[in-house]
């Protein structure tokens, strides 16, 4: 097996050249850390150009996220003077927010799904597309990808008329079939609204996925399906042994940013069902809003939201460290 | 690195980050400049700016503005008036934004959970003595000022110049069809909706998805069984008594009675309230609650419609009240001049001009100016509006009693309608949520 293996079985880290003269031993850590093999010195000044990026990030994203994590420990409500409450806004998320539990509940179903159905339907279109034969694979590619062009908002209005139990083509069209729809529409219906929210956001992502396994099952080595070929392997094995193991940290990396995507679904909660029917589409980013921008409770909005960036850290950490183990 | 190369590098990153900071101090310095630039153009060149702002961004009512800002300007033609209105979804957050930071607009048009938010942080200024020396309060209805600055009693900081009642549209067709006329009583209500539903027709449209008729129909039963002084403890945040609970129950029970004898579309769950008329439109609907704003959408789906209040309950009930609040009032930011208060009272006061009360009302606007409004153009369904609210009495729409309520309420009614919460568990859950918004609401 070729994949996995350092090239030629030798070390190529930079922190353990072991063609280092003796004489450099004597050399501080943090000097020897900064050498390069062959000669190359490392250049404080890349840091300092390094810096303006460094400065905007922190600027931009690490200054409002340390503001929110103090807003979480306030009343706020986003205009009178702010008093400072502690972790009390923690404590009753989890102890007097039974919504907050339901909205927790219905994330981690979606993510659960959207970190695996979105990723092996685009598996399984990228594989058709590539190793299938098929003609026109370059239009299909870009009817795969159209929905990733529209904005998510006008996605969930698009898809909400045609949820609609009267004037929508879905309900036309099982009616022409003969085919049952739920009285009550599936938007309004408390055991399908999740589903149906679900498929839109399928709908808008694995054309996404499909598009990133295209580019990554092209790289893979071709002489590997020649060789699984030559062996007797079916199309299903060779997607099995070779393509799947191929695409390993594209896989890992398309799990990761659905997941993170996954957590992060507001748009389609908000241009449909509001959390609606009842609490039975409350997802955490929906809860946040509703609890930052309706009820005025600022302070406690972003205690929320710190709790979804931990959710988001932890999940995201826990596939990476899978993956590094695995390997 | 050479010293040149290096002097080049800290220079350059000298100036990226000179003009971070200048940009943001340059921006303090507009920010400041819009402020003393109207200040010094009040003082200097006898010219005023005022920033007004509200939710009104319907091309018809931001035409009437304009048509409101030239009357003004007839009379005040040194005051520019800067009109920007922006959606009711961004409204209150904008105000937020911007009071906090500094720029809030001279003139705003504030609802009541607004006035609480701005008038609790000292945001606006106290009006009452000029709301009292301009006459105004002889100029309004008897007791809208009061009614709008209903939290502050004594005190006035917004004046209102127009209410939102909710009515209920009819179908005349289906009435005439099946005999029927306008209920006055909560008996002859039901008894419409039976005979509509063994008609085959929909007897009332709702939206399941925001419910807002429905809500409207509790508040109405409410006012019918409730005395005022127990609604406004609920609404003014000081408590729930047992007669008003035990009134909401029953409004409860009566919506979800009405739910199970199928009075609303098998659908109703999944359609939206902006889908409602579309629906109503398809011409087999009874009624429909809506708001006064609603009149255009109605008259344009082209199906004759005929309005009338909420019914009371029973022949014998000595008041009616129904949902019909002040729609919002202008108020003041606390911060202006006095050469720029007095300018912004009179452009409030121009909207007790008969000829701009005039323009409003053909509008579609209920006015509570006193005004003739014998002489002026109104449509059909607008007189039937405005007859049907004649000797009803002002209510206010209890989801504004704290923020967020609305939301509660809704949710309750959509467990209810999928039998996933009883009309006594609905109350339960709308009850320990009053009393945590109440309890975030007042910084607890």
């Amino acid at each position: 097996m070729i994949l996995g293996l350092p090239c030629g079985g030798r070390r190529t880290s930079i922190l353990y050249d072991e063609a280092i003269p003796v004489k450099q031993a004597a050399v501080s850590p943090l000097r020897r850390a900064f050498k390069r093999r062959g000669g190359e010195k490392t250049n404080p000044l890349a840091y300092l150009f390094l810096l303006p990026a460094f400065a905007m990030v922190a600027y931009f994203m690490v200054w409002p996220a340390l503001q929110t994590f103090y807003i979480s420990m306030t009343n706020w409500d986003g205009i009178s003077p702010k008093k400072f409450v502690g972790l009390q806004n923690y404590l009753h998320l989890f102890t007097d927010e039974p919504m907050f539990l339901q909205a927790i509940k219905n994330t981690l179903l979606w993510v659960v799904g959207g970190a695996t159905i979105p990723v092996w339907l685009g598996l399984i279109f990228a594989n058709f597309l590539v190793r299938g034969n098929i003609r026109f694979t370059k239009w299909f590619q870009m009817g795969f990808f159209f929905p990733q062009i529209i904005s998510s908002v006008i996605a969930a209005v698009i898809w909400k008329w045609i949820y609609d139990p009267t004037f929508g083509p879905l309900s036309a069209l099982l009616d022409g079939l003969g085919i049952a729809r739920p009285a009550a529409g599936w938007l309004g219906n408390p055991d399908l609204v999740m589903y149906a929210l679900f498929v839109i956001f399928v709908w808008g992502s694995f054309g996404y996925t499909t598009m990133i396994f295209t580019a990554a099952l092209q790289s893979v080595d071709s002489q590997l399906y020649d060789a699984a070929n030559i062996d007797g392997c079916s199309a299903w094995g060779q997607f099995r042994h070779v393509s799947i193991p191929g695409l390993r940290q594209t896989i890992t990396t398309v799990v990761i940013l659905m997941t993170i995507g996954s957590f992060s679904v507001f748009d389609i909660v908000m241009a449909t069902t509001k959390g609606g029917p009842g609490y039975s589409s409350y997802v955490i980013s929906y809860y946040v809003y509703t609890q930052g921008f309706i009820v005025n409770r600022l302070g406690f909005a972003a205690a929320a939201s710190i709790v979804l960036t931990l959710f988001v850290l932890v999940v995201s950490r826990t596939i990476i460290w899978i993956r590094e183990r695995d390997q | 690195m050479s010293k040149a190369k290096f002097g080049f590098l800290v220079g350059g990153l000298s100036v990226m980050l000179v003009s971070l900071v200048g940009c943001s101090s340059n921006n303090a310095d507009n920010a400041g400049a819009s402020s003393g630039a109207s200040a010094s153009a009040s003082t200097g060149s006898g010219s005023i700016t005022l920033t007004v702002t509200s939710s009104m961004t319907d091309e018809a009512r931001v035409n009437i503005m304009n048509e409101t800002i030239k009357i003004f300007n007839q009379t005040h033609p040194n005051v520019k008036i800067e009109y920007s209105p922006s959606p009711w979804s961004d409204y209150a957050q904008n105000l937020k934004l911007s009071f906090n930071s500094g720029a809030g607009q001279d003139i705003v048009y504030v609802d009541d959970t607004m006035q609480q938010m701005l008038q609790k942080n000292n945001y606006l200024m106290d009006i009452t003595e000029d709301v009292k020396s301009r006459g105004w309060i002889d100029k309004e209805l008897d007791g809208a000022i009061d009614f709008q600055n209903a939290r502050t009693p004594g005190k006035y900081f917004s004046v209102p110049y127009m209410t939102a009642p909710v009515v209920v549209y009819y179908n005349k067709d289906i009435f005439s069809k099946l005999n029927l006329t306008p209920p006055k009583t909560m008996d002859e209500f039901n008894a419409i909706l039976a005979k509509a539903k063994e008609a085959g027709y929909v007897p009332m449209e709702n939206g399941g998805m925001s419910n807002t008729p429905k809500m409207w129909s509790v508040f109405h039963m409410l006012y019918n069984q409730v005395p005022m002084e127990d609604i406004r403890k609920f609404y003014f945040q000081q408590g729930i008594t047992p007669e008003f609970e035990k009134a909401f129950v029953a409004a409860l029970n009566q919506v979800d009675e009405w739910q199970k004898s199928g009075y609303y579309r098998k659908e109703d769950a999944s359609i939206d309230g902006s889908a409602v008329p579309t629906y109503y439109a398809k011409g087999q609907s009874a009624m429909v609650l809506g708001g006064n704003w609603d009149i255009p959408t109605y008259e344009g789906t082209n199906v004759p419609t005929g309005a009338f209040p909420f019914p009371q309950q029973d022949a014998n009930s000595q008041t009616h009240a129904i949902v019909n609040a002040t729609d919002g009032g202008w108020a003041l930011n606390a911060k202006l001049s006095d050469e720029k208060k007095q300018a912004a009272l009179d452009f409030i006061d121009t909207f007790m001009n008969p000829d701009v009360v005039k323009l409003w009302y053909e509008g579609g606007s209920t006015p509570t100016i006193k005004a003739d409004m014998s002489g002026a153009q109104a449509s059909e369904l607008k007189k039937e509006v405005d007859q049907a609210i004649q000797g009803t009495q002002m209510g206010f729409f209890l989801d504004n009693a704290v923020p967020g309520l609305g939301d509660v309420l809704n949710k309750q009614l959509q467990m209810m309608s999928f039998g996933k919460a009883t009309p006594e568990q609905a109350w339960q859950g709308i009850k320990q949520e009053y009393e945590k918004l109440i309890a975030a609401a007042q910084g607890q």
